[in-house]
């Protein structure tokens, strides 16, 4: 509503407080109105599809050359009851991706994390914390507040599985849990909070139970080996483990996120592997990598030789180009490599971009490949 | 009032204390100096006080950037309440203005939830004085509340020979406060209807 802005006299004690009461009732009516927003909000989350209903998770047009092997095991896993997924693999193959899709076709809305070394229980599950005046109250982390819903752990590799994901240990294998956390802390025989492994309507006031749609989609980085014996036999076992790998075909991959891009004419079929495609396999040969920073290269050249055409031999500013991108965004990838596969990696980038052998872009990839090696 | 939502107050332009230390002004536009300059990151909003037929009107200048009000570090993403700090030029005659410091005005804006993050000198812009409206990082920003707080005696008054009488500074808010329009927020609860 429009009107002329209100005036307060800041010397006059009376409108000091006017102006306060005003502004706590503006922010009051704001809150309630939030509130109110939010409640209605969450009334409609939970109509989402339940774990229970059968749900066909589709092959998606945004990711491409992912095996058919990914799909149908996905879809397996929730047609037999497993609740919760962990998709590992390379890095850049598209797990993070995967797991958003899939949690916006089961629910239509997710929460997501990320693994970070100094995740706590706190972080996750809740703990007290100061509320002011001395007092302090359990705050539920983010996976109690988003307890209707995917939870994304992403890059779980990066955080001390146990301690995040120990303390849902009984939960995942369907016993109750209870919290070290009491619901009023300076009473001693109140209820402590307890996390239900199952649904349960009109839960108490310390109840925490997951609603239908609840699961937990992890992803895991297998460049990182230790984090996948790290996680104890018990705990992975609740979870349906899907690899998802790197393209089959990575001539195939690469002409058809051109074609989609609108790179290359729809009818341009290469007899040869492309120059991308050669540095792609050589860098698998020793370190395999996902399509993502593949992808990266690909932007960059484009962004630098905008007229370039990919499938042909590049020129020598178009060779700038590719090492450019190469430089960016694979090379960062393959810190501590053996210096025999840096080798091979410098020998061939340098033969599918046509380098000079005795020139000085030579020497610089070989020198900043051996570099990395170890 | 603002911690019990988690929200801090920013204080545009609290950190120079008088006009003299943020940027150099112009007494013959009534504005900044250097309209670019100084309105990337403007420390005061500077308004023109005419006396106009007996009576004192408040008007915008008419420069580059006279409509961002004020930046503030939202870096944080809980800031709930932003102040600017008015600082009027006074017109005498056709290109002579002085800044009248002693006359100083708070403008106050209440934002729930609070503003997006932001940089960590993000602008208020294209601030509407007829609609209310205001832009925060390329979009209208909603708020909650807006008040004008004086910070003066209602009597205290402000002469020169160039003008033909003295002018009072309760005269000035009420111009001001007649130029400014607020459009805050409907923020009656949902799901009741408004008459
Ligand atoms: N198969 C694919 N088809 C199309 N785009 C892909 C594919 N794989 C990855 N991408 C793109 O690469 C980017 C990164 O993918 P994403 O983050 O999902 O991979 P990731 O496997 O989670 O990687 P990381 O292991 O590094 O976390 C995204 O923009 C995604 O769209
Ligand atoms: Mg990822």
């Amino acid at each position: 509503m429009l009107r002329n802005v209100p005036v307060y006299r800041g010397l006059e004690v009376q409108d000091r407080e006017r102006l306060i009461d005003d502004v706590s009732d503006a922010y009051t009516r704001a809150a309630a109105a939030i509130r109110a927003r939010e409640a209605a909000e969450t009334e409609d989350d939970s109509i989402g599809p339940t774990s229970l209903e059968p749900v066909e998770i589709p092959e998606f047009d945004e990711l491409i050359g992912i095996d058919e092997s990914v799909y149908r095991q996905i879809n397996a896993a929730l047609a037999t009851g497993k609740q919760h997924l962990m998709l590992y693999g390379p890095p850049g193959t598209g797990k993070t991706t995967l797991a958003q899709l899939v949690s916006g076709v089961l629910h239509g809305a997710y929460a997501m994390i990320t693994g970070s070394a100094d995740w706590t229980s706190q972080d996750v599950i809740g703990g007290y914390q100061p509320i002011g005046e001395g007092n302090v109250r359990f705050i539920p982390g983010v996976l109690l507040q988003k307890f209707d819903r995917p939870l994304i752990i992403d890059e779980l590799n990066r955080c001390d599985i146990d301690k995040v994901i120990g303390p849902l240990f009984t939960v995942l294998s369907g016993q109750k849990t209870t919290l070290p956390y009491r619901t009023d802390v300076s009473e001693k025989n109140s209820p402590a909070f307890v996390i239900l492994p199952k649904p349960k309507p009109g839960t108490a006031e310390h109840e925490f139970a997951p609603k239908p749609g609840w699961r937990i989609i992890a992803t895991i980085n297998s460049i990182d080996k230790a984090a996948l014996y790290q996680m104890s036999f018990a705990l992975a076992r609740r979870f349906g483990w899907i690899y998802v790998g790197i393209p089959r075909d990575l001539q195939y991959f690469l002409l058809a996120i051109m074609r989609k891009s609108e790179l290359i004419g729809d009818e341009s079929e290469p007899d040869d592997d492309i120059p991308l495609t050669r540095i792609w396999r050589a860098v698998n040969a020793v370190r395999v990598i996902g399509p993502a920073p593949i992808l990266d290269m690909l932007k960059t050249v484009h962004a630098i030789e905008p007229g370039i055409n990919f499938l042909r031999a590049p020129n020598a500013e178009e060779a700038t180009a590719y090492l450019d991108g190469f430089y960016m965004y694979i090379l960062p990838m393959l810190d501590g490599i053996l210096s025999k596969g840096a080798h091979t990696i410098a020998a061939e980038v340098q033969s599918a971009l046509a380098l000079d052998e005795k020139g000085e872009e030579s020497r610089t990839l070989n020198y900043r490949l051996v570099d990395l090696a170890v | 009032m603002l911690s019990e939502y988690d929200l801090e107050l920013r204080q545009c332009g609290s950190k120079k204390k008088t006009l003299h230390d943020c940027k150099p002004t112009n007494e013959t536009t009534g504005f900044w100096d250097s309209p670019t300059d100084a309105s990337n990151k403007p420390l005061r909003w500077l308004l023109h006080l005419e006396l106009v037929k007996d009576r004192v009107i408040a008007r915008v200048p008419n420069e580059h950037g006279a409509r961002r009000i004020a930046f503030a570090n939202t870096a944080q993403g809980t800031s709930g309440g932003v102040t600017t700090r008015i600082v009027p030029a006074i017109q005498l005659r056709e290109e002579k203005f002085v800044f009248y410091e002693t006359w100083e005005w708070l403008l106050l804006y209440c934002f729930l939830p609070a503003l997006p993050a932001g940089s960590s000198g993000q602008l208020f812009d294209k601030f509407d004085e007829t609609s209310g409206s205001l832009t925060y990082m390329g979009k209208e920003q909603q708020y909650i509340a807006a008040s004008l707080i004086t910070l003066q005696d209602d009597d205290n008054e402000f002469s020169d020979p160039d003008l033909p009488r003295a002018i009072k500074y309760s005269e000035a808010t009420e111009a001001i406060a007649k130029l400014i329009h607020i459009a805050p927020a409907d923020t009656a609860p949902v799901g009741k209807d408004t008459e």
